[in-house]
């Protein structure tokens, strides 16, 4: 508000020097041009300086005509931005996960390509949200400022406050509308926000993420599974199988654990969410690790598995009713010794339960009840070390080629695709249309004819 | 305010100077103008310092009623900036 003050009050200088040089006894003419410039200028900044907030009004209706809105762009940006590092997280995991495997170091360079392209479209974003909020919150400061540098007698800050004006109604106005730019140039269909990214972490009933195991998937087609889960993270796009009712299993040790997914439309927990977290909680299972599944019924009140190798197993719970813990392991596995607070129960034999049969796995199920209150269990096996404990690799791959298939595989490469190298394209085109408006509209406003400034 | 109270006193003294120097150049003007000098180019000098010493003379006079003709019309558009300053002659 000062600053309009200082614009006011040196329009109404610059138009009392016009006169004075009016009045000179010089009768150089160069000199004395500059007086009816001065004159005009004055007034012209005066009506400028009336009119701008009349201006800033009806380029803010322009904008909402043309259905852009800065609360929500600013809310794109932020998802996009964290998508996009979220999406770097997970393949890094993946790359994490595939450096183990020496043979796989190709896969990994690929990755690591894929990588980088993404980190360049989240540099682009982050910068456009830069400016994004730059512009936002200093927007009527810049006005003023170009205002006052261009009421500045003799037009020697013309030019400069003539772009600070033109940037930031430019900017203010049209940078909400880089979605409809986006929409209506380069994507056919805008899949971004009928097809929310849905991610969530899959935990057990304790919170705690489940790292590894193998995920079922049933839908009214069919049933996929084993799926391999890689990582306690998951990020998928809301493809065509997930908008319909789904029912998610944990599919371990030849049982199959139900998860809060059971015959719900994924679809409409994320409505009209361009992202959206989803946890999947996996009932009644405490831990699977290569073969070894640990689940209790009814779920005690803590859990925590602090030693879990193929060899030994240690296990702090603590509950206020009583519950089973069920120990089921592959035929590879035997139980040497089950000890509840360094106490041996016995013949673990005793606790047999049933058998069962995983894919191409023979499994037991051992389930010892539990007192209430706290415990400290220990597990010790021994390995056979020739014989599997995982499933088959050719279910895993027959259930990844048809969740593919069934994934609309093309229409997941055109969203990578379009991630990868659109959005990069998009944000630094988008942005340099806009200065190219800019700059036009400064030269709208500053109207130098005799004073060239070269850019 | 220093600034703003700065260019208030630059106006005023701007105001000030061009009056006065209004008056001595309408009178060089004139002496230019008048004086028995043979050359056409002289007189042209002397036409011209007249013509824009009353120019700016009709400016000073018109101005203040401008500035306030513009203030006025924005207060309708809502915009409370103050009333331009009415520069006298000391």
């Amino acid at each position: 508000m000062y600053i309009f003050l200082i614009t006011y009050y040196l329009a109404i200088l610059t138009f009392y020097l016009g006169v004075l040089i009016y009045s000179l006894p010089i009768p150089l003419s160069n000199l004395k041009r500059w007086a009816p410039r001065l004159i005009a200028d004055a007034f012209y900044i005066m009506a400028l300086l009336f009119s701008i907030s009349s201006i800033a009004r009806f380029s803010e209706a322009i904008q909402s005509l043309l259905g852009g809105s800065w609360e929500f762009f600013l809310s794109y940006m932020k998802a996009s931005i964290f998508f996009r590092t979220q999406l770097l997280v997970f393949l890094g995991t993946i790359n994490g996960i595939i450096t183990q495997f020496k043979f796989l170091l190709g896969l990994a360079r690929l990755i690591s390509m894929i990588i980088r392209v993404i980190s360049a479209s989240l540099y682009a974003f982050t910068i456009m949200y830069a400016i994004a909020t730059f512009v936002r919150y200093s927007f009527w400061s810049l006005i003023a400022l170009g205002l006052a540098l261009m009421a500045i007698p003799f037009r020697i800050a013309r030019n400069a406050g003539a772009f600070l004006i033109a940037f930031a109604l430019v900017f203010n106005t049209a940078l909400p509308l880089y979605i409809q730019f986006t929409k209506t140039l380069i994507l056919s269909e805008d899949k971004e926000f009928d097809t929310p990214i849905i991610f969530g972490n899959i935990i057990n009933m304790a919170n705690k993420p489940l790292y590894t195991g193998y995920i079922g998937l049933e839908y009214p087609g069919g049933y996929i599974g084993p799926i391999p889960v890689y990582s306690s993270t998951y990020i998928v796009p809301a493809v065509k199988y997930l908008q319909e009712n789904l029912t998610v299993y944990y599919d371990v040790c030849g049982h199959i654990f139900y998860t809060n997914i059971t015959n719900v439309s994924v679809m409409s927990l994320c409505k009209g969410v361009a992202l959206c977290k989803v946890n999947m909680m996996v009932y009644g299972l405490v831990e699977y690790r290569e073969g070894i599944a640990l689940h209790a019924r009814p779920f005690p009140k803590l859990v925590n598995v602090t030693i879990f190798t193929s060899n030994y197993i240690e296990i702090y719970i603590e509950s206020d009713i009583e519950y089973e813990l069920y120990v089921s392991i592959v035929d590879s596995y035997k139980i040497k010794s089950f000890r509840v607070d360094s106490e041996d129960i016995g013949d673990v034999n005793n606790f047999y339960k049933y058998r069962w049969y995983w894919y191409n796995l023979n499994g037991k199920t051992y389930a010892t009840p539990v007192p209430p209150g706290k415990h400290r269990i220990e597990i010790e096996l021994t390995k056979d070390s020739n014989s599997l404990v995982e499933p088959d690799e050719s279910y895993i791959y027959e259930a990844q080629i048809k969740l593919v298939s069934q994934a609309n595989a093309p229409g997941l490469f055109d969203e990578v695709t379009r991630i990868m190298y659109i959005d990069i394209i998009g944000a630094t085109f988008y942005v340099s249309l806009l200065l190219s408006i800019s700059f036009a509209l400064a030269r709208l406003l500053g109207g130098a004819t005799r004073l060239r400034v070269t850019l | 305010m220093d600034i703003v109270s700065l260019i208030k006193d630059l106006i005023s003294k701007a105001v000030v100077v061009a009056w006065l120097l209004f008056f001595l150049s309408w009178i060089v003007g004139w002496a230019i103008k008048g004086a028995p000098i043979p050359m056409g180019r002289a007189r042209k000098i002397g036409q011209g310092l007249i013509e824009d010493a009353v120019w700016g003379a009709f400016w000073i006079a018109v101005g203040t009623t401008l500035f306030w003709l513009i203030t006025y019309i924005s207060s309708y558009l809502g915009n409370a900036l103050p009333s331009p300053p009415t520069p006298q002659m000391p």
